[in-house]
């Protein structure tokens, strides 16, 4: 790569991270979302109970944190009935939750930028027919169509170990994925039909380069920005999904110490046998979006500044 | 207005045209035999299966099964249920949608005022102590999930208050579970509606009242603010009488958009409150692999948003004389 040009970037992203962390509400998001994914990539060499089904311990412990003496305890959330270490499941969750949503957004950012652009440079019936199909997936809502797509896919019988069953195990992820192609599909369109009508498009044009070649080196670039906020905007929404379906009981499968499924398995009558099993991973889940949301938001802000 | 009216109801039939096939393809065409399902899986005859695809009609081609499918979804036939004993799906579907409704109602009852107010404040107060402890607090609230919110206000609120000395003098308690009967009447339901009811409230709050804070501020920067001031009209009356005539024009459409949200958010509320309605069905529904009620249920939801969104466009187009109907 040209040097000039990849210094270029380098002090350009530096601005812009630099934007991003001094609002403070942004940088207090942005830290905390590393903090998580700190925790979803090395949380198995931190947690205290490496396997968050170890049920080695007295059952129903109160959470021994105590804030006020800077001390963790044996149990610092305490266990649950089954009697495992809920500070453990919370640190393993976070890799879950990570692996999916972020996964998730990214092939549904991929695809759909490719998607839209295309259909964005190329007009015509095939951005018609597109366009109404993508009008008509968006009218069922999200939940709705996640719901039922995990269901009627998980319940299939497929070979243990064949490669229907591998799709099979990462519906949720795949779900995510195709819900949001569309969504992703629309902005990366509207993007394009604005780029397109440029002198350097054109140029290439009537230079005859490939269609490809329009779209992904002059198109793309220009468009990168605004593809940049759809993907922290689905990144959040996917969080909010998965907790949600996670809950629902249509995410991970019990006895994984996913975060949904622990505030549900933990709610009702439980609740008043061990409400830290329920209140943390809820704390979980509660700063976690908030986090992704203000980081998101302050994405937006950044980009909009710099343009 | 004649154009304007026939435009938006082409779209409105070939959207709906559109996620019908995708509704029905979607769940017909992913393997596995829905016949061996209602049959009992792996452990049934071939001849049960054969007995009940045929029933079903389910040996004649896709295309043919599509149209007697909708069709009969159009004449009102929505076929017989598996997981609720036999009864009736549409009867079933109505029911609960009534319940659903109902729930909807008295959250846009307190929701609509409540965010409106507080968008309108903030809106005045650009960039103010107001504003900023709103923008703050509706940011927080929207982005917690809905069983977030619903549960603390089920274990802290519901049970936190019933264990209160005060609930005990004033002898009030709030229920701490929704689940009443599916055919209870509104009043008889009206206690268990409130806890749910305000957690959908959060999650509109926020949505709506940014967006009204939003068209406050746009408003007040036109010159035609600064005319009327300069005219020596008094403030009040130049905000009531011109800005929010003209900010509060979108909310139609927002509130539209809202109910569209509502319904995934009621998915969530109702089944972590245990609460009858459409939202609980569905899961149920797919829970007990009932293929027939998850399609006529996602239909009328789909049916419900795009009549709310051609409504809020017929609605805003009447409101709104600036809008050219061409």
């Amino acid at each position: 790569m040209n040097p000039s040009l990849f210094s270029r970037q380098i002090a350009a992203l530096r601005h812009f991270a630099a934007v991003l962390l001094r609002r403070p509400q942004s940088a207090l998001g942005t830290a905390l979302v590393c903090f998580f994914l700190f925790l979803a990539l090395f949380g198995a060499g931190l947690a205290p109970y490496p396997n968050p089904n170890d049920q080695s311990h007295a059952v129903r412990v109160s959470p021994t944190l105590d804030i006020g003496a800077l001390r963790l305890g044996e149990h610092p959330f305490g266990t649950d009935r089954l009697g495992r270490d809920v500070y453990s499941r919370v640190i393993l969750g976070a890799r879950s939750i990570f692996r999916i949503a972020g996964l998730g957004a990214l092939i549904s950012v991929i695809v759909g930028s490719a998607l839209g652009l295309y259909m964005g440079y190329r007009g015509g019936w095939f951005d018609e027919l597109l366009g109404r199909v993508i009008d008509a997936l968006l009218a069922i809502p999200a939940l709705v169509l996640a719901l039922v797509l995990v269901g009627i896919i998980r319940n299939l019988d497929f070979e243990i170990g064949s490669w229907q069953a591998e799709l099979a195990d990462n519906v949720v992820l795949l779900v995510i994925a195709v819900l949001y192609v569309p969504v992703v599909a629309r902005v990366a369109r509207s993007s394009a039909l604005d780029i397109k009508t440029r002198e350097f498009v054109e140029a290439a044009e009537i230079r005859g380069e490939p269609t490809t070649y329009i779209i992904f080196r002059e198109i793309l670039p220009s468009v990168i920005p605004a593809l940049v906020v759809e993907a922290s905007l689905r990144f959040s929404y996917a969080i909010f999904l998965v907790a949600s379906l996670g809950f629902l009981g249509f995410g991970a499968r019990p006895p994984s110490p996913d975060w949904g499924l622990m505030v549900n398995e933990n709610r009702g009558g439980f609740y008043q046998l061990t409400p830290w099993a329920l209140d943390f991973p809820a704390l979980a889940i509660a700063i976690l979006v908030i986090a992704v949301n203000l980081m998101s938001d302050g994405i937006r802000r950044a980009v909009q500044k710099g343009n | 207005m004649l154009k304007f009216l026939r435009r938006r109801f082409v779209f409105f039939f070939f959207t709906y045209l559109i996620s019908s096939l995708m509704i029905f393809f979607l769940l017909r065409v992913l393997p596995g035999d829905p016949a061996r399902v209602i049959a009992g899986g792996r452990e049934a005859t071939a001849e049960q299966v054969a007995q009940i695809r045929s029933e079903l009609g389910l040996n004649a081609p896709l295309p043919q099964q599509y149209v007697n499918w909708l069709g009969n979804f159009l004449g009102g036939d929505w076929g017989k249920t598996i997981a609720f004993r036999g009864a009736d799906n549409r009867e079933l579907i109505v029911q609960r949608s009534i319940n659903s409704a109902r729930l909807a109602l008295v959250a846009l009852l307190l929701s609509v005022p409540l965010s409106l107010v507080l968008g309108i404040i903030a809106g005045l107060r650009e960039n103010k102590l107001p504003d900023v402890i709103i923008s703050l607090l509706t940011l927080s609230v929207v982005s917690l999930p809905e069983f977030v919110t619903g549960l603390f206000l089920i274990n802290i609120v519901a049970l936190g208050w019933g264990r209160s000395k005060l609930a005990g003098a004033l002898g009030w308690w709030f229920p701490s579970s929704s689940a009443v009967r599916a055919n209870a009447s509104f009043s008889e339901m009206l206690p268990a509606l409130w806890l749910p009811a305000f957690a959908a409230t959060l999650v509109l709050l926020a949505y709506i009242s940014r967006l009204t804070r939003a068209g406050v501020i746009e408003e007040l920067k036109r010159d035609y603010v600064r005319a009327a001031a300069l005219k020596g009209i008094p403030y009040r009356s130049v905000i009531t009488r011109h800005v929010l005539r003209n900010a509060l024009l979108p909310t139609v459409t927002v509130i539209a958009i809202s109910i569209t949200w509502l319904i995934s958010g009621l998915v969530v509320i109702e089944y972590v409150f245990g609460f009858p309605g459409l939202g609980s069905l569905l899961i149920a529904a797919i829970e007990r692999r009932d293929l027939l009620l998850v399609q006529s249920i996602v239909m009328v939801s789909v049916t419900v948003i795009l009549f709310t969104n051609l409504f809020a466009d017929m609605a805003y187009a009447a409101l709104n004389p600036r809008i050219k109907l061409g």
